[in-house]
């Protein structure tokens, strides 16, 4: 190998240990820090705690219920739209593009603060109702949960399928359940997972509409306890890497591409 | 002595040999074109000429002087890449200028080259212009100035005109010989267009499978295929069985008829061989007494514009008879009965290998203009 | 038939209704209420004086730390991130290197809020490890420096973690469209590695650079949960200060907290322009 493409090559590996160092360095001493739940010696005691803390299940229970809420409201809003896009109205792409600029222009923050406004009010209290809140996870995974889903369509080339499909004699029920939706699977698995990943750690909204969830679960154990907070940390890495490991396990089986990941 | 030595080039990509065992010679001035199908080495080996790939054993002298250390930068190759690589953040002017510029030319006398380059490949006025802005023929002449501004020692093309549309690729091939012949510059072509390497090289090397199946002048590999792997590939080929008659006389036995082949024959008699007659050697007249015949019928007609083809079924095989397309003549029907007419300068005698059938080989002659 | 095509086409868009009820009903009825709201006082009548009160010091002083900290960990965001990705995808390593940065970029880019901000107290802390490993290895006293976690620096460092794998994976596609031609091309022009990275590589690459750029600071810009987490409302920051005026502090005074809301929109809608512009800009030169 000649000087130049060597010299090149041990830059690249220079530049990539950096970043590696600088992303599992955190986790590491996360995981360590973890483990000093009991005074001088390593162990698991954190983990004990925070597991067998009942608000811990209490609070991981209902933003699991939020998530599945969640997530059946998104596919249901949002692939039906997407196929009708794809098979019916491709002028609209341009609005569903503006559209899922909207979450990142409006932050959580910002449409907490807008949701409460709008629905604290007669004729429509919904601000004690857990539907806002689901409402409000749904717009902020909305833009990812629709470019996979746009992406998978697109792969598929729907518009193409559907005319050979009909040419062979296939009536639109047939289309949409043995060509879309077949097709759109490993698409739809990788939303449904990163939806789900966003739901579970997010705090912004619930926080802000004061909701017993995951999030502010954490927020709250930060505040008292120590060595608590990192064993979370941990279990939450795992799961957020669990899921989107599996989306892209799955993706990569299937001709789904990935979404990108959320907003702190 | 030669301008550019290849010796012994070995080029494996992990488990894959890709380039085996390759030497050649490149004169200075001369045209020169790997031709082949897909995966047989040619753009690997145009690549370890540049420098890009570093041969796994072998050596590249150029003008005497060992390659080895010498990075692409150094070699004073210039290089003409099959998607044009022309720079997109730079104008046309800035893209010939580039390397000049980077030779540490000044304003004044880099302005002039440019405005030379433009003159050679015919477009004045585009010096402005952007290579989004421009055709896929603009782009390759603009890529080609962009090469020869350095005055580089050669010229290295790796399948240049495969993107563009058939009319542009005819004209560009042409320009591109004609600017070789101007500045009598070395080139190195890679094509897997026959055609191209036949009409524009001085010399063919027919690659296939990592090696060079056989180097010569276009008419020398049309007339005279070293393999039977050339004579299948360049131009289309009729294979018909034969056995050796009379060595010394030149005399072979086919399907129960004497034909006349050059004598002596460099085969002992009773050896049975693969006869192959190019389309075009073949006329439905005798022009001479000398002129071998065989009878068969015809199969199909097809027209092909300026060419006419028969396939005509003659001793159990299918037999390509080419014509030019004469107004004149009335074009023969399928289940006529006609007379094939060779001379004996046209039979190609080759072993044949009984287990191996050579078939016809159809290769359109691109008479799309 | 033009009356029955006319017919057709409106019950296309008709099939968008669902959506589109819901995306207004959740997204543009609540942002349009924000800006209603940053127009009124507190009685309800049209008034200019939320606006008036962002000129106050401590809210431009707000504006201003939110928007440093959102440029300086874009810029080093988008700085590592660049040479990580660039190293991955034309840097000559192993494939295999390549997807398991990229996925592990898509998994970094989610790890922010809660579990961020403990990772790197975990880290960076008073008794975190990086703390305590350069105390007993270097003799480096971090804190006795006047290095602080809970401050603009610290948590500029734990943006960064998730501002650099956003970066990975939004400049990924860029530098595949990087062809390999243009550097050989270069190199057989005679040219360095620096006169290609200097006239060409970096000219190329440039508008998707800056649209990453501006994508990392509005992301930055935005965010709430980390800096919540992390510094507890301790930093004067512009979400902090709109959350504070949600959930009653002191000064609870709402309709500053719309103009704020509203302050923070247009930042993100200018930004979203730019990097809009930007792409279509870069995307005409990838051809």
């Amino acid at each position: 190998m000649r000087r130049s493409e060597s010299a090149r090559k041990a830059l690249s590996w220079f530049w990539l240990a950096l970043g590696m160092l600088y992303f599992f360095l955190p986790l590491v001493a996360t995981f360590l820090f973890s483990l000093k739940g009991r005074k001088g010696v390593l162990s698991f005691a954190a983990y004990a705690n925070v597991l067998a803390d009942p608000q811990f299940l209490k609070t991981f229970l209902f933003s699991l219920e939020m998530a599945v809420f969640t997530i059946l409201a998104s596919l249901v809003l949002i692939v039906p739209t997407a196929i009708w896009i794809h098979l019916k109205l491709p002028k609209a792409k341009g609005l569903m593009e503006a559209l899922s600029l909207m979450p990142f222009v409006i932050p959580p923050i910002v449409l907490a603060f807008g949701l409460i406004k709008t629905y604290s009010k007669p004729p429509l209290v919904l601000v004690s109702s857990p539907v806002l809140l689901v409402a409000g996870y749904v717009i902020i995974s909305f833009p990812y949960m629709y470019r996979t889903i746009d992406a998978g369509l697109r792969a598929i080339d729907l518009p193409l399928l559907t005319e050979a499909a009909q040419i062979l004699g296939a009536r639109w029920t047939t289309v949409l359940f043995r060509v879309a939706l077949p097709g759109l699977r490993a698409s739809i698995l990788s939303a449904v997972f990163l939806c789900f990943a966003t739901v579970i750690g997010e705090l912004t909204l619930a926080v802000i509409l004061a909701w017993p969830a995951f999030g502010p679960y954490m927020a709250l154990v930060g505040r008292d306890l120590a060595y608590e907070p990192a064993a979370l940390s941990i279990m939450s890495f795992a799961l957020t890497w669990g899921s989107i490991g599996l989306m892209q396990f799955i993706s990569s089986r299937g001709v789904a591409r990935r979404g990108r990941g959320h907003r702190p | 002595m030669a301008f550019i030595e290849l010796r012994d080039l070995r080029k494996s990509f992990g488990k894959t040999e890709v380039v085996k065992d390759l030497s050649l010679e490149v004169r200075k001035g001369e045209f020169l074109s790997f031709l082949g199908g897909s995966g047989c080495g040619k753009t690997t080996t145009l690549r370890m000429i540049a420098g890009f790939e570093t041969p796994s054993s072998g050596s590249i002298f150029i003008d005497g002087e060992d390659m080895e250390n010498v990075s692409p930068r150094k070699r004073r190759l210039g290089m003409v890449f099959q998607n044009y690589a022309l720079f997109p953040n730079l104008d046309v002017a800035g893209n010939i200028a580039f390397g000049l510029h980077v030779a540490g030319a000044k304003g004044k006398s880099a302005k002039k080259r440019v405005a030379e380059m433009l003159e050679l490949i015919g477009m004045e006025g585009y010096a402005q212009r952007y290579p989004r802005e421009l055709s896929g023929g603009q782009q390759q002449r603009v890529a080609l100035a962009r090469a020869i501004a350095v005055e580089p020692e050669a010229l290295l093309l790796d399948e240049p005109l495969s993107a563009l549309d058939a009319k542009i690729r005819q004209r560009l091939r042409d320009d591109i010989r004609s600017i070789q012949k101007k500045l009598g510059m070395t080139m190195i072509y890679v094509t897997h267009d026959q055609e191209e390497a036949l009409s524009i090289s001085d010399r063919v090397a027919v690659m296939r499978d990592g090696r060079i199946e056989q180097l010569g002048s276009p008419s020398e590999i049309y007339d005279n295929p070293a393999t039977a792997f050339v004579a299948t590939f360049i131009g289309s080929l009729s294979s018909l069985c034969c056995e050796v008659a009379d060595a010394a006389a030149g005399l072979l036995l086919v399907d129960g008829r004497i034909l006349r082949a050059v004598a002596p024959l460099a085969a002992s008699s009773g050896e049975t061989l693969s006869l192959s007659l190019r389309p075009e050697s073949i006329t439905l007249s005798p022009s001479s007494a000398d002129d071998n015949v065989l009878p068969g019928e015809v199969e199909a007609v097809k027209f092909l514009g300026s060419i006419v083809r028969l396939v005509v079924h003659s001793c159990g095989q299918a037999v390509f008879v080419d014509s030019f397309n004469d107004p004149r003549r009335a074009l023969p029907e399928p289940g006529e009965e006609v007379k094939l007419c060779f001379p004996p300068e046209a039979c190609h005698l080759r072993p044949s290998h009984p287990a191996v059938r050579v078939p016809a080989e159809e290769i359109s002659t691109s008479v799309e203009a | 038939m033009p009356r029955s095509q006319a017919l057709r086409k409106a019950g296309s868009w008709l099939g968008l209704g669902p959506f589109l009820c819901f995306a207004i009903a959740f997204m543009i009825l609540p942002a349009l209420s924000i800006l209603a709201g940053s127009f009124m006082n507190k009685s309800g009548a049209f008034t200019f004086a939320n606006f008036a009160h962002l000129a106050r010091q401590n809210i431009v002083a707000s504006y201003r730390v939110t928007i440093e900290l959102s440029a300086v960990t874009a810029a080093i965001g988008t700085v590592l991130g660049a040479l990580v990705s660039y190293a991955v995808v034309a840097g000559g390593l192993p494939k295999g290197l390549r997807s398991f940065t990229i996925t592990f970029s898509g998994v970094a880019s989610n790890f922010a809020g809660v579990p961020l901000a403990f990772a790197f107290i975990a880290t960076l802390g008073r008794v975190g490890l990086v703390t305590a490993l350069a105390k007993s290895l270097f003799g480096i006293d971090l804190y006795g420096s006047g290095f602080n976690l809970y401050s603009f620096w610290g948590l500029s460092l734990t943006y960064v973690y998730f501002q650099m794998p956003l970066m990975i994976l939004t400049i990924e596609p860029a530098i595949v469209g990087l062809r390999r031609e243009w550097r050989e091309a270069s190199e057989s022009l005679g040219a360095s590695s620096w006169t290609y990275w200097l006239r060409v590589g970096l000219p190329i690459l440039t508008p998707s650079l800056l649209a990453a750029f501006i994508l990392l600071f509005g992301n930055a810009f935005g965010a709430y949960a980390t800096a919540y987490a992390l510094t507890g409302g301790m930093l004067n920051l512009v979400p902090i200060l709109i959350g504070a005026q949600i959930r009653g502090d002191v000064l609870h005074d709402p309709n500053l907290g719309y103009a704020l809301a509203l302050g923070m929109v247009v930042i993100m809608l200018a930004a979203i322009f730019l990097y809009s512009s930007l792409q279509k800009l870069a995307s005409r030169w990838q051809r």
